[in-house]
């Protein structure tokens, strides 16, 4: 116990604690007296919190509040947070929901909440990089789940350069029922569900995801296209089952590319999320031309609200990224474990936090032919006699190319590759383009081919047979380190 | 020795002893005599004293018939215990107490509560020396019954230990003030396990919901029975009349503060309440509703030799506790007499009634008008009929209450305006904050997680914190049975999941949660041909030890003294370790249950129940084939396994399913 490296911090109300964690550095944070949440996850007294990874967060009071930690790297206290802006949104939000719910039980309608509309929120973030996107879509996801009225709110991620509660290179949709917490970038948005027991959900969630296999949406514009109205189709599906599923509303959290795109189609993705999930909120995080911009395209159907910027946003370089996506894929076959700072007692992995979970992938030699494997549109390495003769460029960004392991420079090797779910088993309702359409029910990594026996080493998460399956290849690559 | 007799208990109104169940003392051979209950001179034995196996063969035989709550079986049992003193020597007792010892352990738990009856009716009747004997042991028994026991019996269980804080005939704790204090611990949390000596509710400890229903239950008995003996008593009317509102209250939920000050209030109750002993030989009374707060009348009437007249057949004090299970309206009879004067127990008590209800009433839990609207009702009524009636109005309120708790909320929602407008929402609106802070006031301490306040509330804080404990019991099973490697990443759910697998509770998602990898049993296909191709695949190694996991959550508590003894598991021949268990402070043997004296590992034991596994462990040591179940082929991979242990993990693998709750041919698939 080396008391020189804990430090105590007081906090007035409306205030917020900033730390960021430089690589191989971990942080405690203990509340020690009041109340205090982090982007909106509200922490317990007596409990220590772990982070690590470069995680740059806040830790924010309503009421005051009194901190304990160890081992902090950059840190200070500002009083100036956007905190009341999000609160404010949550109770409109929060208005809407009351209303559609309300509207869905058939019971009447009260005088109170007059020009509150009776649909829930479905709301769409949209900002500039380094605006604050993931955590505003954070803070009033947790907002929601924690209102006590059993919201669960669908949580969206048409961002494919933000692994959110998976893999960088997704688009996936996930209900949301606990709030979600913050420990690491590994898993910024929770952690889908793993075979250790769980007490809270956000450790274990369900999404439905996509394959994009790219981080920026340029790269295959139509691709995403198709792919968001997927998501969104089977969003609706499901509240169509789910009422409080659909009375809780929708937050769609978005790339940096949607609000900067240039050209003729610029704002085609926007309008494809807008209308997949019939939002319609627009938050523009800081960006006041782009609120304009956003009102004037679409501010028939949607109502297009400016938010402030806040000051603990940290700008992030290219590299972060990358660290971040390699952390994600660890996470993912791997699990995350926080290594306490010196000092602090580890925590013993109580209810499989996320802070603590140690998981176990498998690796699996497989022949060559066990798996199918697809690259969409094509790629630099597909090979050109699968290009199918004088097809135009619209058609080849949504074509499947067969990929062979056999040939040398594949590509597949460290690649991260996504298993998809099976095809319908009745023949005649497939067709060509079916694994665009196909949900993801994995990832793999090649660890290694053999060329000479025609087998790969894959790394899997888990138990399960891979043979007949099919794969898609996308520009991620990942290493077992 | 035959110092306590109870004057005031008849058994006469009962019926006759059933002669198979009579307890056959000297001439086990000879026809069965009368039964002995109020009979005078059926237990008048003949001096010689008898061989103590036999005693011990005959009192264990008797116990065994101990299948249900029979007052008759238990009070002679008692009577025999007491009976059995007048020959000389600690052997007799020692023979009780281990008879009822094994006994208890040994039953199954629907059995456990009419056999504690017995111990509670020996120990406070007949007190020396069997309260001692009893106390050795006492905690442990209680606490492994506890945790077996259904909800109902527990609360059955949790009254009786109330009963014993003051069962002593000097108004002590039956089995000493550790042995109280570790029950109490053990069984409500915290440290509030207080002697009857010390009844001060410490501020710092929490009270339970639980302990202080218990007690409640019992006060309120108490006095149902005063009022019942003084129908003009309007005190004591009021007084269970706030009671049972004070018993609402508490179900729905109050503050921890205020339970200990309800606790505090009801301990000094009791204390006022406990009767002086009467001075005149009252009438026996038709039934004994008593719960052992009455300390049985000492010496006053100890010239008269045991079981010679009814008059002097031991009553047990808490007979009460036992009759009310069978007959569980009886206090609704018209009682006669009584042994307690209630015109020295109703004013003093009054006095505390009424500042505990004034408190509440000034602490804003209860309405002032409520009590009188629901006197007529309750009082009318036996403690039986009240519990449905408070079960279901408790329902209709609850229900009411949450939907009244929508509409509350939806209009503290609605209340403000805000406009989805860049400028009006950086306004400052600091009254919605509690929304999300003090209007949900009970809070998970583990996970900050927020409940709202009131029964519905509580009632979720306690579902979270079971879960919390499940969880976190699981969490330490799987880590000291070394599976620290066994999890894994689940497989993304398919999208006709996705779609229809949206779950209306907790309870629902957790399943879902789970079947995560349960998705993969689709979307691989068919089990078996999955398994072979993964034996050709080769790398994909199932991980035996998690399916361990669940088996380890039965144990056994070592026998004191047996902590070295070796022992083998009967069917699959496996040596059983004993180790140490340090949340219970106990040498167990883990993953095994105690069959008929014998340690069986818990599955080899359901195994060598069901006939279907007897038959397939035949088609494999015949060689035969795996059939379909995925998990038996996984388990032959690579190795080969003796039949049973294949078959214990088939068998932890039916444990699994049952306790998530999957139907087991999906989860079958997944085990693959």
């Amino acid at each position: 116990m080396d008391a020189g490296l804990v430090k105590e911090w007081q906090l007035d109300p409306e205030s917020e604690y900033r730390f960021e964690l430089d690589p191989g550095e971990s942080l405690a944070i203990k509340l020690i007296s009041g109340k205090a949440e982090i982007f909106g996850a509200e922490i317990g007294e007596g409990v220590t919190y772990l982070f690590d990874s470069e995680c740059r967060a806040a830790v924010f009071t309503w009421h005051g509040c009194e901190l304990e930690m160890r081992k902090p790297s950059t840190e200070y206290v500002s009083d100036e947070t956007t905190m009341a802006v999000y609160m404010n949104l949550h109770h409109a939000f929060e208005q809407m929901r009351v209303k559609a719910l309300s509207a869905s039980r058939n019971s009447p309608t009260r005088d109170d909440g007059d020009g509150v509309p009776s649909e829930p929120p479905r709301v769409l973030i949209m900002g500039p990089d380094n605006a604050g996107k993931t955590t505003a879509c954070k803070i009033l996801t947790n907002y929601v789940v924690r209102a006590g009225q059993g919201w669960r709110p669908m949580c969206v991620n048409v961002d494919p350069g933000e692994g959110a509660w998976t893999v960088p290179g997704t688009i996936s949709a996930c209900s949301v029922d606990a709030p979600l917490p913050t420990s690491s970038p590994a898993s910024p948005l929770g952690s889908t569900s793993t075979s250790a027991p769980t007490i809270s959900s956000s450790s274990a969630l369900v999404p439905a995801v996509y394959w994009f296999g790219h981080s920026e949406p340029r790269q295959n514009i139509l691709l995403m296209e198709r792919l968001i109205r997927n998501l969104g189709d089977n969003v609706n599906s499901r509240h169509y089952n789910d009422p409080i599923g659909r009375c809780s509303g929708i937050i769609v959290d978005t790339p940096s590319s949607f609000a900067t795109s240039t050209g003729e189609k610029k704002y085609a993705l926007v309008k494809a999320c807008i209308e997949a999930f019939q939002i319609n909120v627009v938050l523009v995080v800081g960006h006041e031309k782009l609120a304009v911009e956003m009102q004037r395209t679409f501010g028939q159907t949607v109502n297009v609200v400016k938010v402030p910027k806040s000051g603990g946003v940290v700008d992030l370089d290219l590299a972060y990224r990358d660290r971040v996506h390699k952390l994600q894929v660890h996470n993912y076959m791997y699990g995350h474990h926080i290594a306490p700072p010196p000092g602090v007692p580890s925590t013993s992995g109580e209810d499989g936090e996320v802070t603590d979970m140690h998981l176990a992938p498998l690796s699996a030699s497989i022949n060559f032919d066990d798996l199918t494997i697809y690259r969409i549109g094509g790629g630099v390495m597909a090979p050109s006699s699968a290009l199918p003769v004088g097809a135009a460029r619209t058609i080849s960004e949504l074509q499947p190319v067969p990929v062979d392991p056999s040939q040398k420079g594949s590509g597949l090797l460290n690649a991260v590759l996504a298993l998809l779910s099976p095809p319908a088993s009745d023949e005649n309702e497939r067709y060509d383009e079916e694994v665009l359409d196909l949900t993801v029910s994995g990832f793999l990594v090649v660890n290694a081919l053999d060329f000479h026996n025609k087998k790969m080493t894959v790394l899997a998460p888990g138990q399960g047979s891979l043979v007949g399956r099919t794969c898609l290849v996308g520009s991620f690559e990942w290493q077992d380190q | 020795m035959a110092l306590y007799h109870h004057p005031q208990a008849n058994f006469s109104g009962h019926p006759p002893m059933p002669p198979q169940g009579y307890y056959q003392f000297h001439a086990p051979s000879q026809p069965p005599p009368p039964p002995p209950m109020g009979f005078p001179g059926a237990y008048a034995y003949p001096p010689p004293p008898p061989d103590p196996s036999v005693f011990r063969r005959d009192y264990a035989a008797r116990l065994s018939e101990l299948t249900m709550n029979s007052r008759p079986i238990i009070q002679s049992l008692s009577m025999i215990a007491q009976d059995i003193l007048r020959h000389p020597g600690p052997v007799f007792a020692d023979i009780v107490a281990q008879c009822l010892k094994a006994h208890i352990s040994r039953v199954p738990p629907w059995h456990k509560l009419p056999a504690f009856y017995v111990l509670d009716a020996i120990s406070k009747n007949v007190y020396i020396p069997y309260a001692s004997k009893f106390a050795d042991f006492v905690v442990p028994l209680f606490l492994d019954a506890y945790r077996q026991v259904d909800q109902q019996t527990k609360a059955k269980m949790e009254e009786m230990l109330v009963t014993w804080r003051t069962g002593s005939p000097s108004g002590k704790e039956v089995f000493g003030v550790t042995s109280q204090m570790m029950l109490e611990k053990s069984i409500w949390g915290g440290g509030n396990g207080l002697p009857s000596s010390s009844r001060k509710v410490q501020q710092t400890s929490p009270v339970t919901k639980s302990q202080v229903l218990a007690e409640l239950e019992v006060t309120l008995a108490q006095k149902e029975r005063f009022a019942m003996l003084n129908p003009s008593d309007s005190v004591v009317k009021n007084q269970v009349a706030v009671l049972y509102q004070l018993r609402r209250l508490v179900e729905q939920g109050v503050s921890p503060e205020e339970l200990a000050q309800i606790l505090q209030q009801l301990r000094s109750m009791h204390q006022e309440a406990a009767p002086p002993p009467p001075v005149v030989s009252p009438p026996p009374p038709p039934q004994a509703q008593f719960y052992g707060y009455q300390q049985p009348p000492q010496a006053a009437f100890a010239p008269h030799p045991p079981f010679n007249q009814p008059s002097s057949l031991p009553r047990p004090p808490s007979a009460a506790v036992y009759g009310q299970a069978s007959i569980p309206s009886s206090s609704s009879t018209p009682v006669l007499s009584n042994a307690v004067p209630s015109s020295t127990a109703g004013p003093s008590v009054s006095g505390n009634i009424s500042d505990l209800f004034k408190n509440l009433v000034k602490a804003g839990l209860v309405s002032a008008t409520a009590s009188g609207s629901n006197t007529p009702v309750h009082f009318s009524s036996g403690p039986h009929e009240n519990t449905t009636e408070e079960k279901v109005l408790n329902e209709k309120t609850s229900e009411r209450d949450a939907l009244e708790a929508k509409r509350r909320y939806a209009k503290k929602i609605l209340g403000p305006k805000i406009k989805l407008t860049a400028g009006d929402i950086v306004k400052q609106r600091p009254q919605l904050i509690e929304t999300l802070y003090s209007d949900l006031p009970v809070q998970c301490k583990q996970c900050a997680k927020r409940f709202p306040d009131g029964a519905s509330g509580k009632k979720a804080l306690q579902d979270h914190l079971d879960e919390h404990f499940r969880i976190n019991k699981r969490l330490k099973d799987s880590k000291e049975s070394g599976t620290g490697r066994g999890h894994w990443r689940g497989w993304f759910i398919s999208i006709d999941d996705f779609i229809n697998d949206v779950g209306n509770d907790e309870r629902d998602r957790k399943g879902k949660g789970k079947a995560t990898s349960l998705t993969n049993s689709h979307v691989s296909g068919d089990a078996s041909e999955d398994s072979r191709k993964r034996k050709r695949d080769g790398d994909f190694d199932a991980n035996d030890a998690e399916d361990e996991k669940s088996e380890r959550a039965s144990y056994v508590v070592v026998p004191a003294g047996e902590e070295t003894k070796s022992i083998r598991c009967p069917v699959c021949k496996e040596a059983i370790r004993s180790e140490f268990w340090e949340e219970e402070e106990e040498w167990v043997w883990r993953g095994v249950v105690k069959v008929k004296e014998k340690i069986f590992h818990t599955m080899c034991h359901r195994e060598m129940l069901g006939s279907a596994a007897v038959a397939a462990r035949l088609r494999l040591e015949a060689g035969g084939s795996h059939g379909s179940r995925a998990g038996t082929p996984e388990a032959l991979k690579g190795r080969t396994p003796t039949p049973e242990r294949v078959l214990k993990r088939k068998a932890e693998q039916e444990e699994d399913e049952k306790r998530d709750g999957t139907p087991p041919s999906k989860k079958i698939a997944v085990a693959s």
